[in-house]
């Protein structure tokens, strides 16, 4: 209880400190998660498409996926410097796995047939994307980005390392001089937006789902 | 060519790496307005045939025209909209209820909300499913059978004057079957579209063809009515194929009016009438179980027009025998 108790002092006395890492915490993960989305959507539907361009593209991101978050982030150290960007370099890394390989995934699960019918009626590439392919394959989407959110929560965490700042300063700090309370300021944090992160996921993803219950 | 609705002129289709062609020269006329069924065993290139009047398949050489115009030379999506195409499939969009399935076309076509709504009401009652029971549920809440009649409704939305279909009623069970294929012949006769059909089943082709295209290795053996057919089939294959001893399907597939004499003497008050549509399968069923030798045949005024006998039936069927066996 005391520990806790010092937490909240030492949020209270810092206020300003800690707002700013809630909102650098966000920012690079909010950021990251969204330029994976904007990149990986796409390439996945090329990649369903396309067998030539999947086998190169798949094969190496499982190769890539192997690498741990951390590694990462060191791997990326000498080669882009320390920072926010090296950071959200590395952070959009390792979201983009998990999106790719769903929404490909997702476009290549779709049932011939139903395509089939909805270019027998007449309907052109992009409103057969636009009105069957995407709705369909929205759910496997939405899961892959739910995996890849919560990823980036917690591997944003790990940016402090390299002076990316977020929540993962006060765990650093709070390692480095045996401060336990100082480590829950951090800690605690990224657990509670893990969590809401999930739990806004799932709305989307019964959203994009509805048409499967009863 | 201006009553012709499809006409195929040399159309052959061979697939790249294939050795022989799945659909070999292939000159066939569609009558506008016609019911016409492609039967064959599997792999003879009847859903070959069939996907090139909308262009899903495009032919290696030939040509085909739809209404008179050069398939080659107008836009996919405009030939395929006015084309209804049926796949066996089914292939209904999951993610859309029945009324927004139905509702496709007519929405690409640009129609406005009203008349899509009473489109909507108007199909689903045309197929027999209840509009206020169907129109908001999922493909997924429907049987097997319910949902191939939404896919033919689909097919119909946008009012197309040609529908090509694939085996539709392929996975449905005898009873359903029939009733649906019912339905679709008087849905034909109502609304006076051009039906191309494919089957590999020999009966639903004579129910429901008025001509019927048998086709063999890519080539077509025959192209003619179901009693032709029957009793006159052009080779060894044909004969084979419609086995023509079986009695029953050969009455089957005489109609009334192609049988009937003039009514000599009186009329009896219980003697049973028939339309002149009706085949000579179910006439015969009437005569065994009725107390006179004789049916009355009416036409679509309920005026009687003629007579079958017992003995014409009789006469009939030992001669369509003796045209089989010739
Ligand atoms: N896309 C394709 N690529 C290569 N060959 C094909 C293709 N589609 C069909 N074929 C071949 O063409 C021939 C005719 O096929 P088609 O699908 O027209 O047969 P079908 O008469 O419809 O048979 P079924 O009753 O089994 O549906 C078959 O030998 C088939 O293997
Ligand atoms: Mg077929």
């Amino acid at each position: 209880m005391e520990v806790a108790a010092k937490a909240f002092q030492y949020i209270w006395e810092n206020q300003e400190r800690f707002l700013t890492a809630v909102q650098v915490h966000l920012t690079i993960s909010v950021t990251a998660l969204l330029v994976s989305l904007l990149v990986c959507i796409p390439l996945g539907i090329v990649c369903a498409k396309s067998q030539k361009i999947a086998a190169t593209v798949m094969n190496s991101i499982n190769t890539f996926r192997v690498i741990p978050s951390l590694a990462i982030l060191v791997i990326i150290l000498p080669i882009l410097g320390t920072g926010f960007v090296p950071a959200l370099v590395a952070l959009i890394l390792l979201a983009c796995p998990p999106i790719l390989i769903n929404t490909y995934l997702g476009f290549r699960g779709i049932d011939p047939a139903v395509i089939e019918a909805a270019s027998g009626m007449g309907m052109d590439e992009r409103q057969i994307l636009r009105k069957v392919e995407f709705p369909l394959a929205m759910p496997l989407v939405i899961a892959g980005g739910r995996t890849a959110a919560v990823e980036v929560i917690a591997s944003a965490t790990l940016a402090a390392f390299i002076g990316g700042g977020g929540l993962g300063t006060f765990i650093v700090n709070g390692l480095g001089m045996y401060n336990f309370p100082m480590l829950l300021v951090g800690a605690v944090p990224v657990a509670i937006l893990a969590i809401l992160s999930e739990v806004c996921f799932a709305g989307i993803e019964r959203w994009v789902t509805r048409y499967q219950r009863d | 060519m201006a009553n012709h609705s499809i006409v195929f002129d040399k159309v052959t289709k061979r697939f790249p790496k294939a050795d022989k062609p799945s659909v070999n020269e292939v000159s066939l006329q569609i009558e506008e307005g016609s019911f016409v069924t492609i039967l064959g065993a599997s792999g003879c290139g009847k859903t070959t045939l069939l996907k090139m009047v909308n262009r899903i398949y495009e032919p290696t050489s030939g040509r085909i025209f739809v209404e008179g115009e050069d398939v080659a030379t107008v836009p996919v999506t405009q030939l395929r909209r006015k084309i209804g195409y049926v796949i066996q499939q089914v292939g209904l969009f999951p993610h859309m209820t029945i009324e927004e399935n139905i509702a496709t076309v007519p929405r690409i076509l640009g129609w406005d909300n009203k008349q899509i709504d009473e489109r909507i009401d108007e199909l689903l009652e045309l197929v027999h499913l209840p509009p206020k029971d169907f129109r908001k549920r999922y493909p997924r809440q429907l049987s097997g059978g319910q949902q191939q009649r939404v896919g033919l409704a689909r097919a119909m939305a946008g009012n197309p004057a040609i529908m090509l279909m694939d085996e539709p009623f392929g996975a449905i069970d005898a009873i359903t079957r029939a009733s649906l294929q019912d339905e679709l012949i008087q849905i034909q006769r109502r609304l006076h579209k051009t039906i191309l059909f494919v089957t590999h089943d020999i009966e639903e082709a004579l129910k429901l063809g008025d001509k019927i295209v048998i086709m063999n290795n890519g080539e077509i053996q025959q192209y003619d009515t179901p009693f032709h057919i029957i009793t006159q089939p052009a080779n060894a294959f044909v004969s084979r194929l419609v086995h023509s001893e079986d009695v029953l399907k050969r009455l089957s597939v005489m109609k009334a009016e192609s049988v009937m004499t003039e009514i000599e003497g009186t009329v009896h008050p219980n003697e049973i009438r028939v339309s002149k549509e009706e085949n000579c399968k179910t006439i015969l069923m009437h005569i065994l179980k009725s107390e006179h030798d004789s049916v009355i045949v009416e036409d679509g005024n309920q005026t009687p027009v003629g007579r079958v006998t017992l003995a014409h039936l009789k006469i009939h069927e030992a001669l369509s025998q003796s045209l089989s066996a010739s």
